[in-house]
């Protein structure tokens, strides 16, 4: 079980889609969303310090306003590592571009891109996916 | 008187003559002597009478001393006769016959005469028949054949021009045979020992043609003849002849070349020979080659002497006949026209006509020839058509062109130049190649120019601006080509042609393309941005029915919410399908570096929640990579998406294992995919229509009916082509073969 789950994500919709799967498949202790890149910024910069506040799974939407998803991670890469080495950020997205799936493939942070809404199922792929990944870039 | 003188006198002066006294005394004194000289005589006579019983024997006895000694000489005589003549003459015995004698003694003075005569003569033939041996070529050789087995030991005489023949000093004595003999090759010896023993045994002649081989190795051809003379018991002798024919034999052969040649040269000959006399205007003679010519024989002309003018076209005439006051004045002319051969061709001839004018000037004798040039004529006309076609597709060309010589001087410009220089009919002189260029594309111009002149027969292309007559500049585009090397040209061709309005629509075009990036660029993003925006509510629908799934709900509302479930599902599917093919048909291709083994797994993912129809179906894969593969990687995954979901929406739900199966097999030149399950499958009746736009086989499914449509576009766009197999519950095969593009990726 995560200890804290980011969703960022524009649509209040899915918001609160995410946090209902999360919760109701007790995927982690503490859901937090933000409905913008920026907000999420703000948030990792604001909680830098504070361990027990930082997401260990962000699930990030592409399309947004003002910052889009790709945006948010030119920014993230600025972020402290030991911050980025605790994390790993999900697309999650509506988006069937196969360019976003290519640029999300290339970035060094994004563990996995899928598509909406999320589901019992894909909490689970994540799950399996993280333990994959556990030997290897995470630790 | 004496009666005698009495008689004479009267004979001379009458019978009573008046003599005067002296006279008659002379003739007394004269009659008186005479008459005394008469007595005298008869005196005389009686005492020989007297005497001549004892004379008698004085003279016998004289006689026979007389005889004695001519009887000698006689012999002696005779003898000498002997060792001259060779005959005999028969001494009369006997006979004391002085006359004989003096018959002998006078034949014996005509037979030396004659012998002196003959040894002069002889001498003179002799140096006579030396002279014309050498002269002629010919030695004359006499060999006695004592000795048949040693033709040495027969002796053979030669004359001088034989030595000569032979290469060696004349020898006055006997030489021997195989002196000369051994200079003959042994291969014709044999031939000539065969017609000596015919003509000695035979023919008693021989004529023969042979090689000799001189000592300081020169060969000469000799012709040998020779005649046997049989004398009875005599030995054979064998006089004969041996000349020196080398050149008449060289002369001979190269006569009979120079005939053969001139034998082939007239067998050959296409042109005819004619002779006319014009005083009676009658054809003389006509060489058999008319027949070529005219198609008409020598019969035909003799027959006809108007036969070659009235086969002359009767506008080239007029031509001929302009000539004949030419031949006229003794004038040779030439006269080309035009003729219908018998079998009605129309033919060129070219006649030389030579007249002959007698003393007083009147053509008496036309010679000519006439030959066929009907294949020159047409090479002719056909280089003047070619040429004038040249010439006014230049004059009338769109493009400009010059002729420009080593140091970039115009040496030719056609009107299409000027005109299009703006020039008109006032040609201006032609002057520096680099005059009339804009000041600014001189220099790279120069460059150009030196690049061209550097490779011969290779035309480079250039754009730059030129001045017209009124100052202002345009834009041409021209290729330059370095001819100097051909002798015709002998210069480098410029051809340039004016190109404001390409360049004006091609700018436009460019605009327009560019607007066309732009707006197809919107296009795309507002394509991407309204699936995005349509699909983002969708998604959250089924956010909120997944959580719904998760309350417990009665039957009717779980059944409500699935089918709330598949409508979304369909709309989003038939959303994405829209965008796939919008983008397939707008987009280029971009051909990349295509690993199958990511590209199934990633659509795998893709379809891994993709409900199917009954049991979960098994997507199986197998790749065999022999070469990189290169191709668009987005419509590759369009492709693919499809037809693997496909085989999953249409499993079959009562399949006890359902599975799809992908074999991708690639090589150098293509990539071929087979995608075969065993689901529902598609009737025969069904399966021409099932790439149609919007053409779906079931309603049950949630599909767009735009899958196969877009697959087909795809498909096409890459190249490839797509086969289908399907037996209605037994399953469907796809064949896909999509080719390599490798060389579109460099």
């Amino acid at each position: 079980m995560h200890d804290n789950v980011m969703i960022v994500d524009d649509n209040e919709i899915d918001l609160i889609v995410g946090k209902r799967v999360i919760e109701k498949f007790s995927f982690a202790r503490n859901v937090i969303l933000v409905e913008s890149a920026i907000k999420a910024m703000e948030y990792l910069e604001a909680h830098a310090d504070e361990e027990d506040k930082l997401p260990d799974l962000i699930f990030l939407d592409i399309n947004m306003p003002e910052m889009n998803g790709f945006e948010f991670l030119d920014a993230y890469a600025g972020l402290a590592e030991k911050m980025k080495r605790k994390c790993i950020i999900m697309m999650l997205t509506t988006s069937a571009h196969p360019e976003d799936r290519q640029r999300a493939a290339k970035s060094p942070y994004v563990y996995d891109y899928m598509n909406k809404p999320l589901s019992g199922d894909k909490l689970k792929q994540v799950d399996e996916r993280d333990c994959e990944n556990n030997g290897t870039a995470n630790k | 008187m004496n009666k005698l003188l009495q008689h004479q006198v009267s004979k001379y002066l009458g019978k009573n003559p008046n003599l005067p006294e002296e006279f008659e005394a002379l003739l007394e004194v004269i009659s008186e002597s005479y008459d005394h000289h008469e007595r005298v005589r008869k005196l005389l006579e009686g005492s020989i009478e007297i005497n001549s019983a004892e004379m008698k024997e004085r003279n016998s006895n004289l006689m026979k001393e007389a005889e004695q000694e001519n009887r000698q000489v006689f012999t002696q005589l005779q003898e000498s006769l002997q060792a001259l003549n060779e005959s005999e003459y028969e001494f009369m015995d006997g006979e004391t016959d002085f006359r004989k004698l003096s018959q002998l003694a006078e034949t014996l003075k005509n037979e030396t005469h004659q012998r002196k005569a003959a040894e002069r003569e002889k001498a003179q033939r002799a140096a006579h028949l030396e002279a014309s041996q050498k002269i002629a070529h010919i030695g004359s050789w006499e060999i006695t054949i004592i000795n048949t087995d040693d033709l040495d030991a027969n002796p053979l005489y030669c004359s001088d021009e034989v030595f000569h023949i032979f290469g060696m000093k004349p020898e006055p004595k006997e030489v021997k045979v195989s002196l000369l003999y051994d200079c003959v090759p042994p291969e014709e010896a044999v031939a000539i020992q065969e017609a000596v023993r015919e003509a000695i045994h035979a023919s008693g002649s021989y004529d023969v043609e042979h090689r000799i081989i001189l000592k300081d190795g020169t060969t000469k051809m000799v012709r040998e003849r020779a005649e046997i003379i049989i004398n009875g018991d005599d030995p054979i002798r064998i006089i004969g002849t041996i000349q020196d024919i080398t050149k008449r034999k060289a002369a001979e052969e190269e006569i009979q070349r120079i005939n053969y040649e001139l034998k082939t040269l007239f067998e050959n000959m296409q042109e005819c020979f004619f002779t006319v006399d014009t005083t009676v205007y009658r054809l003389i003679q006509i060489s058999p080659s008319c027949k070529e010519v005219y198609g008409h024989s020598v019969e035909e002309f003799m027959d006809n002497p108007d036969l070659w003018i009235e086969v002359t076209l009767e506008e080239d005439r007029a031509q001929i006949w302009a000539k004949q006051p030419n031949l006229e004045r003794g004038e040779s002319i030439v006269n080309i026209y035009r003729i219908r051969d018998k079998k009605g061709n129309i033919k060129w001839l070219e006649s030389k006509l030579k007249p002959t004018l007698d003393e007083n000037g009147k053509l008496v004798r036309l010679d000519g020839v006439t030959g066929d040039i009907t294949k020159r004529k047409e090479a002719e006309i056909a280089l003047k058509n070619s040429e004038y076609r040249f010439r006014s597709m230049i004059e009338n060309a769109s493009d400009a062109i010059l002729i420009v010589n080593a140091n970039f001087e115009n040496t030719y410009a056609s009107d299409s130049f000027y005109r299009i220089m703006g020039y008109g009919k006032d040609k201006l002189p032609l002057g520096d190649y680099f005059d009339l260029f804009h000041p600014e594309d001189i220099p790279g111009m120069k460059k150009h120019m030196k690049k061209v002149l550097k490779n011969p027969g290779k035309a480079y292309k250039a754009e730059y601006r030129k001045r017209k007559k009124d100052g202002s500049y345009f834009w041409c585009e021209g290729y330059a080509t370095n001819l100097l090397h051909v002798p015709a040209v002998n210069g480098i061709v410029v051809n340039f042609r004016d190109i404001t309005e390409r360049k004006r629509s091609e700018k436009a075009i460019e605009a327009s393309n560019e607007e066309l990036r732009k707006s197809n660029n919107e296009l795309d993003r507002f394509v991407y941005s309204v699936s995005h925006d349509l699909r983002a509510p969708l998604s959250s629908m089924l956010g909120i029915i997944s959580l719904m799934e998760y309350e417990d709900m009665n039957d009717e509302l779980t059944s409500d919410v699935e089918l709330l479930k598949e409508s979304i599902n369909k709309l989003d599917g038939f959303i994405a399908d829209i965008l796939d093919y919008s983008r397939n048909s707008r987009m280029e291709l971009h051909s990349r570096k295509i690993d199958f083994k990511d590209k199934l797994e990633e659509v795998r993912n893709n379809l891994k929640y993709m409900p199917s129809a009954g049991k979960p179906v098994v997507v199986k894969t197998n790749v065999r990579e022999d070469a990189e593969f290169y191709s668009d990687s987005t419509r590759c995954t369009v492709i693919l998406n499809n037809l693997i979901s496909n085989s999953i929406r249409y499993s079959n739900p009562r399949a006890e294992e359902p599975f799809v199966e992908v074999d991708v097999k690639v090589n150098e030149a293509e990539a071929i995919i087979t995608i075969r399950d065993n689901g529902i499958g598609i009737a025969k009746e069904k399966q021409d229509r099932i790439f149609d736009m919007f053409y779906r086989v079931s309603q049950k499914a949630a599909g767009s009916g735009l899958g196969l449509y877009i697959v087909k576009e795809t498909v096409e766009k890459l190249g490839g082509s797509l086969q289908l197999e399907s037996q209605l519950d037994k399953g469907t095969c796809f064949t896909l073969t999509l080719p390599n593009l490798v060389s579109r990726s460099l």
